[in-house]
């Protein structure tokens, strides 16, 4: 799965529990929560263990309207936003990177015209 | 800052707890169940962080109330995505410092207090590189400068806020003729001349950036000299990207938290597209093969830089084009502020509309 890929799920992801903890988890529909179930698989596929287990948990807490819901949703909330900052920090990084063999390159380049 | 009291310690504890026990409970049941004891716990706990000078709570939760009593009211400027965010940063921190006081853990309390440490100046000299201007249409409007010091090259900011009335007819550049308590108007900043500050203070943030504060001691004044432009406009890529590496992700990061002050000198902009989910006009820049969106906000916050903006597009050689440049959703953002025409900065953030000066008296006034 592409850099893309994951940080759109991981989007859409936030999105939809941000708009769970908005209603209420007590209205949570079994329709939402299969929508959830579904992109669990999907990220434990990815290979985020962690952000799987925040997401378990809250599926968990969710299913069973527990009285650690909404600390749940807030941790999971806390997951995703790290998990999306990395992403995006490291496509930052690699961008940067490709930019700066060019510059420098054309550093190089001026510097000898200079010369010349 | 100065270290809480064991009583301040134990006086704060019980507010974080109830804090955050609120906002589970709004998650749980939903926020149309949001109790006058909800509002309570905040604005008690906001008292509470005000009274102990912890302002990055302080004004997490005042952010959060803020946007709580605008779905309360139906106010078309609330925000869901918004409110979710406040309302978690704003557990996250009640959480954080009551885990920090139960383990005594001090350097941890400092970092979550976020308040940056201040040191005297004597004397200071600037120019101003660019502004970034927003607009919170009935609220506030606000003027971030950015400067560069003279003397050692620092990179500098200084804010100013106004508060709006609604309805105000006058454009928010107005504001910027009025006098500051220390006798100067910030358009002094847009003058394209030295700056002297004295007797000032400047706070540090954990990521190093510099925030000028002014006290009632303070001076600023334009001073004689002329100012060599052309050091300004180069740009080094790697030391941002050596920045990135060097970054530790904290769960309070902001996307422009991590921003580098950027300067593209032989570039392509083509035109731009508008983005409603940010509400955000985007061009996208070629630099040196590297793609940036370059973002106007699609509101009278952004006209005079996007109509400065629209002037370049597909042109070969346009001016160097200063910016900010942050990093979202896997992007590399860029906030235009100045356009470096005939060697001279054009701030483009900053509309040159004639500001009615009837209608400037009038908020005078209002002050």
């Amino acid at each position: 799965m592409s850099n893309n890929a994951i940080l759109s799920t991981v989007l859409q992801v936030h999105r939809e529990v941000e708009a769970a903890g908005f209603r209420g988890i007590a209205v949570i529909s079994a329709e939402q929560l299969n929508w959830l179930r579904n992109t669990l698989t999907a990220i434990e596929e990815m290979g985020a263990e962690f952000l799987a287990q925040r997401l378990r948990r809250f599926i968990e807490s969710a299913e069973q309207q527990d009285k650690h819901a909404g600390a749940r949703l807030l941790e999971l909330l806390t997951t995703l936003r790290l998990f999306e900052r990395a992403l995006t920090l490291e496509a930052a990084q690699f961008q940067l990177g490709g930019l700066c063999a060019v510059h420098d390159s054309f550093a190089v380049d001026n510097e000898h015209g200079e010369e010349a | 800052m100065k270290p809480l009291s064991h009583s301040e310690r134990k006086s704060l504890i019980p507010h974080l707890h109830r804090t955050a026990a609120a906002i589970e409970q709004i998650l749980e049941a939903g926020l149309t169940t949001a109790s006058d004891a909800t509002h309570q716990s905040f604005a008690v706990t906001f008292q509470e962080a005000a009274r102990l000078k912890l302002l990055r709570l302080g004004s997490t939760l005042r952010n959060t109330q803020e946007e709580i009593a605008r779905f309360v009211k139906d106010d078309p400027r609330f925000s869901q995505p918004r409110l979710m965010f406040f309302l978690n940063r704003s557990w996250l921190l009640c959480k954080g410092i009551e885990q920090s006081l139960d383990d005594g853990d001090d350097a941890r309390l400092e970092q979550l207090f976020g308040t940056p440490a201040a040191k005297k100046i004597d004397t200071l000299r600037v120019v101003c590189l660019g502004v970034i201007k927003k607009i919170a249409a009935g609220t506030f409007c606000s003027f971030e400068f950015r400067l560069r010091s003279l003397d050692d090259g620092e990179y500098w900011t200084w804010s100013t806020v106004f508060p709006l009335r609604p309805g105000l007819e006058i454009p928010p550049e107005g504001f910027l003729h009025i006098p500051q308590k220390q006798k100067f108007s910030a358009n002094l900043f847009l003058e394209r001349q030295p700056i002297e500050i004295t007797s000032a203070m400047a706070g540090e943030t954990p990521l190093g950036h510099r925030k000028l504060q002014l006290t009632n001691e303070s001076t600023v004044s334009a001073v004689e000299g002329s100012i060599d432009w052309t050091r300004y406009l180069h740009w080094k890529p790697a030391g941002a990207r050596q920045r990135i590496t060097q970054h530790e992700i904290s769960p309070f990061d902001v996307d422009v938290e991590l921003q580098e002050e950027v300067m593209f000198d032989d570039y392509m902009l083509r035109s731009a597209e508008l983005r409603e989910s940010d509400n955000q006009h985007v061009f996208p820049l070629n630099y040196l093969g590297t793609e940036f969106d370059v973002v106007v906000a699609d509101s009278v916050e952004g006209e005079s830089a996007k109509a400065a903006l629209e002037a370049q597009v597909e042109k070969d050689d346009p001016p160097p084009l200063y910016g900010v440049l942050h990093y979202a959703k896997a992007r590399l953002v860029v906030q235009p502020l100045t356009l470096f025409d005939d060697g001279q900065p054009n701030y483009i953030t900053i509309s040159e509309k004639a500001v009615d000066r009837k209608a400037l008296l009038s908020v005078l006034n209002f002050r």
